[in-house]
């Protein structure tokens, strides 16, 4: 085991210029590389991070929005619903109404023709027996006394029947 | 392999063949030393090429390659001392990792040794264990007194009535340190190669495959070991309590 004082000198010189260059040539810029791109990366998490919570902020927004304008249109629907009930409800009513009061007029026309019916019949029939009766007792019953004799008679025969 | 053949065959242990080649700044320049440089002169080409254009997100395989490195590097010492702590110690512990881990592997290269005199595996010598093992000593050293100033050695005289006993075992324990980092290493190294030289010498045929895998494992951990206990050394220096 010799010692050999030049290898000595020699390696302690080597040596400290090899890790003086390797630092500035390989260590530093590459380990600089290095830290940058792990800060890269944990800026991008960062960033996602913050993207993410922000997309989750505008996606519960978003989902209110949609619950409230649900709401407001079943709000809407059921006002409409409602309107719709009632307009019908009213219009039932209004036709009703109109037809019972048709009704009633028809009924009214209806009893005035038959009473107007009725006493032309009875005129008719009056006539009718002034005719007969003069016929018979060969007389003219013409006369204003004679035809309400007969049209007492037909009232009272009316009313009887 | 060849280095393995020669050693079995009565050479010096491995690395040791081969003396200087020339002198440089007033030192000699020997085979472990070049050695060195070639690793240096790769690992640095290979992090100027594949750092040139980082891209945040890498699309060439070389970063995506150097990256993973850097990564698992970071993760593994930060299971020891903390992910803080080891981007802080990651840069000088991991250059460490690489220079010892290929070192290792150096001498595992076909001609290494004896064809190539000039490739050998640095770490099967003292004198480079003990150089790497000498840095940590002062990285260590450094650390902790611009941590606490003067107050890293506290422990060392507290409590004041023990000091006397205590301080001689604290310097000892701080020296003691490097010693058992060097010789570890280089042991494990050159004791590998020189039971792995001998094996290929008694069983020429299948068993250095077998070893060259083990020398592989073997490597890789030595360099963990290296590496994990100068990081326990670094963390305590940073530590509040010490």
């Amino acid at each position: 085991m010799e010692f050999n004082l030049n290898e000595f000198i020699w390696t302690i010189i080597d040596f400290l210029v090899f890790f003086l260059l390797l630092r500035v040539i390989l260590f530093k810029p590459i380990l600089k590389n290095i830290e940058g791109r792990r800060r890269d990366i944990e800026d991008s998490l960062h960033r996602a991070e913050a993207a993410n919570k922000e997309a989750e902020a505008l996606r519960r927004d978003f989902a209110d929005q949609v619950a409230a304008a649900r709401r407001e249109a079943q709000d809407i629907v059921a006002r409409a619903m409602k309107d719709v009930e009632e307009t019908r409800a009213r219009k039932l009513t209004e036709v009703e109404e109109e037809a019972a009061r048709r009704l009633e007029k028809a009924q009214e026309t209806i009893r005035r023709e038959k009473d107007l019916a009725i006493t032309e019949l009875r005129e008719e029939a009056a006539n009718l027996a002034i005719l007969a009766a003069g016929k018979v007792v060969e007389r003219s019953l013409d006369t204003e006394d004679h035809r309400r004799l007969v049209r007492d008679f037909i009232h009272e025969v009316g009313a009887k029947q | 392999m060849m280095n393995w053949i020669y050693l079995a065959s009565g050479g010096e242990g491995g690395g040791q063949a081969g003396g200087a080649f020339f002198s440089l700044l007033g030192l000699e320049v020997t085979g472990a030393v070049t050695t060195m440089w070639g690793i240096m002169f790769l690992v640095l080409l290979l992090a100027w090429v594949g750092t040139r254009r980082l891209e945040r997100v890498p699309r060439s395989r070389l970063q995506g390659f150097l990256e993973w490195v850097v990564e698992t590097l970071v993760d593994f010492y930060g299971g020891i001392t903390g992910r803080e702590r080891a981007l802080q110690l990651v840069p000088l512990v991991g250059a460490f990792f690489i220079f010892i881990l290929l070192a290792n592997y150096s001498g595992l290269l076909p001609g290494a040794g004896h064809v190539f005199p000039w490739l050998l595996a640095p770490t099967s010598h003292w004198s480079v264990t003990a150089g790497l093992a000498v840095v940590v000593f002062f990285t260590t050293q450094y650390f902790g007194i611009r941590k606490k100033g003067l107050g890293y050695y506290k422990h060392m005289v507290e409590p004041l009535f023990l000091s006397p006993l205590l301080l001689p075992l604290g310097i000892l324990e701080e020296l003691v340190r490097p010693f058992s980092l060097s010789l570890r290493l280089y042991a494990n190294i050159f004791g590998g190669e020189m039971v792995v030289a001998a094996m290929v010498a008694a069983i020429p045929y299948f068993l250095p495959i077998a070893t060259l895998l083990l020398e592989l494992i073997f490597g890789l951990i030595q360099a963990i070991i290296f590496t994990v206990l100068t990081s326990v050394y670094l963390t305590a220096a940073l530590s509040e309590e010490h």
